[in-house]
């Protein structure tokens, strides 16, 4: 440890004997050795005269390969990479299994409570009108009107009958049916895609539900005419036993499904006759499978007995395919059944030489209309509703079960030429009139309205093409339920495409068509 | 074994009324059983995965204590039960339509 300077006066002191002075040291100075390098310093400033210019140049030498590479869909399930321990997979089942068990039970136990909940839909409610078809050469004759329109099989076309429906006498007229591809892209709404000229007029038209391209159409003289339009040739059958043919215009014509045999027939409605069609393959012609006959009561006083009613629409049920309806010209509206067996007592001439001997289908009658019944609609939807529609201007939802009708619907538009359910809404229906076009009714209670209380005011009104005419006809395409198609009578068919709110069918719509219907016995 | 015992349970769940389908995914959202198409199969297992897990550690978080076992999201046209576990996800559809 070295000592201190102090340390070393201390000790002089000491040596020298204890002597306190007061002693001043003489200041040494040292002198300041600085070696300081001079700096030199200068201010200048450099200043380029032109633009800086950068330049950035990337260099990379190309390769090209190609090669095709295909992925192999393999299974859609697992995917093998992965390993499943399958042990505790079946443990993870048999952990989760019994809730979800628990709870699919719950869900199929305990109706759908969430289905009060209404659908509300956005948008507009508009129609949207997607053509309008017209045949110009057919309507240089100023009678001609659309009588009946059909769509095909699958949807995509739309088939139309041609004809008039002011006769004196004989129709002298010449009645087509024309056909348009509304799924093409180009469609001309002025020419058909497929044209077909009758001798007289079309009263009546029916493609055929399942095989496409097969047509079947009445016409106003009592032929019946039955085309496959892919073949070269197209007409395939007709009528040829003389006497089974009608005597007066077709006014209906259904494809319906023999029961028994699962093949489809045909069956036909006209004054007073309703005859089922078996068209053979084979042969070009139309056998007669089955006959029945409309009359007036017989009385023995009375001279106008036995005379045939003129059935002016047929429809059958959609789950029992032997019940029909079907409406007359005098306004009373029948139940029928394809396996009735009475027999027709008449005198009518030319029903002895039939070849099947007619029946009388009759086997209930219902309130009648006042004036001509001019369409009978069996609901989709319900096997007990249907609607009829008159010249009374009334279209009335009857339940087979109750002979009164339910509800009634007058909308003062002058007749009612067409009526057909919604094959998506189970309680939207539209109504072809004289003078206001097509009406469409939905009797979904409204929001707000008191339960039980239906709208009985059209909730929405299609003019037709001029604004005037009325509509003679009118179809659901059942493939794409917004599109309707109606035919009036100044010669056009308007394709409308209806909005979401007349298509989406709510929760609870099918239980609601159900009440309806009950409570159709209680009033 | 253990397969036949898988097959018989998923059968089972398959045929209950009203179900349209079921999927199962692992815990890093690959389908491991379905018998829905493709691309649908894909679809929920990518949006299944998020939602478990958003609903899992929503139920954490309110109470750190519970856990979610199952849970049900009800459609116009079908209910959707999903059943989350550990190592799988267990997803069944089921329609809702009267009759």
């Amino acid at each position: 440890m070295r000592s201190s300077n102090r340390d070393e006066n201390d000790s002089d002191a000491f040596r020298k004997g204890l002597g306190f002075t007061d002693e001043t040291l003489p200041i040494i100075s040292c002198k300041e050795v600085v070696h300081k390098d001079p700096i030199h310093s200068v201010n200048a400033s450099v200043q380029t005269k032109f633009e800086v210019k950068l330049e950035e140049v990337e260099c990379q030498s190309v390769k090209r390969k190609e090669r095709e590479v295909q992925v192999d869909l393999g299974e859609k399930s697992a995917n093998d990479e992965i390993q499943i321990d399958m042990g505790r997979f079946n443990k993870f089942l048999g952990r989760v299994e019994p809730l979800v068990q628990h709870y699919l039970d719950e869900n199929a136990d305990r109706p759908n409570i969430l289905r009060q909940i209404k659908l509300r839909h956005f948008g507009d409610d508009s129609a949207q009108e997607l053509f309008t078809l017209t045949y110009p050469e057919v309507l240089v004759d100023k009678e001609i009107q659309i009588t009946s329109l059909s769509w095909s099989a699958n949807g995509s076309s739309v088939f139309v009958g041609y004809g008039s429906t002011s006769h004196e006498g004989l129709c002298m007229h010449k009645g087509a049916v024309c056909s348009w591809n509304i799924e093409r892209y180009k469609i001309n709404p002025s020419k058909p895609d497929m044209t077909v000229e009758t001798t007289n007029c079309v009263t009546a038209l029916a493609c055929h539900p399942e095989r496409p391209g097969i047509v079947a159409a009445g016409l106003y003289n009592g032929e019946i005419l039955v085309w496959d339009f892919r073949e070269q040739d197209s007409l395939i059958a007709r009528v040829l036993e003389r006497q089974d043919l009608h005597r007066d215009s077709i006014t209906s014509l259904q494809w319906i499904r023999e029961p028994k045999l699962s093949k489809k027939k045909f069956i036909v409605s006209q004054d007073g006759r309703i005859l089922l069609w078996n068209p053979l393959p084979s042969k070009n012609n139309l056998k007669l499978s089955d006959a029945y006959f409309v009359s007036t009561k017989i009385s023995s006083n009375s001279k106008s007995s036995g005379k045939p009613i003129g059935v002016s629409s047929i429809t059958f049920n959609l789950e029992d395919s032997e019940t029909f309806m079907f409406g007359c010209d005098s306004g009373q509206l029948y139940k029928g059944s394809l396996n009735s067996v009475t027999a027709v007592q008449s005198r009518e001439e030319g029903l002895a030489e039939m070849t099947v001997q007619p029946k009388n289908p009759i086997t209930m009658s219902y309130q009648s209309h006042d004036s001509p019944i001019y369409s009978v609609n069996f609901s989709p939807f319900n096997r007990h509703l249907f609607l009829t529609s008159g010249h009374d201007g009334q279209v009335r939802i009857y339940s087979q079960l109750f002979p009164n009708y339910g509800r009634c619907f007058a909308a003062a538009q002058g007749a009612i030429f067409s009526c057909r359910w919604s094959p998506s809404r189970p309680l939207v229906f539209a109504a072809g009139s004289e003078h206001g076009g097509t009406l469409i009714y939905d009797l979904e209670p409204q929001e707000g309205a008191p339960t039980g209380l239906i709208s009985s005011v059209p909730v929405q009104e299609l003019p037709s093409s001029d604004k005037g005419s009325s509509i003679t006809c009118l179809e659901f395409n059942y493939k794409t339920p917004n599109i309707l198609a109606c035919g009036d009578s100044a010669g056009a068919v308007m394709i409308w495409k209806l909005a979401e709110r007349f298509t989406t069918a709510q929760n609870d719509e099918m239980e609601n068509l159900q009440i309806l219907a009950k409570s159709f016995g209680d009033s | 074994m253990t397969q036949a015992e898988v097959d018989d349970t998923l059968k089972r769940i398959l045929e209950h009324k009203g179900v349209t389908g079921y999927l199962i995914i692992n815990n890093d959202g690959i389908p491991i059983r379905t018998t829905l198409d493709a691309s649908l199969t894909q679809q929920y297992a990518a949006l299944v995965r998020s939602l478990t897990d958003k609903a899992r550690s929503s139920v954490r978080e309110i109470d750190p204590t519970n856990e979610l076992v199952f849970f049900r999201m009800r459609t116009r046209k079908h209910e959707i039960l999903i059943a989350p576990d550990k190592e799988y996800i267990l997803v069944v559809l089921q329609s809702t339509d009267v009759q």
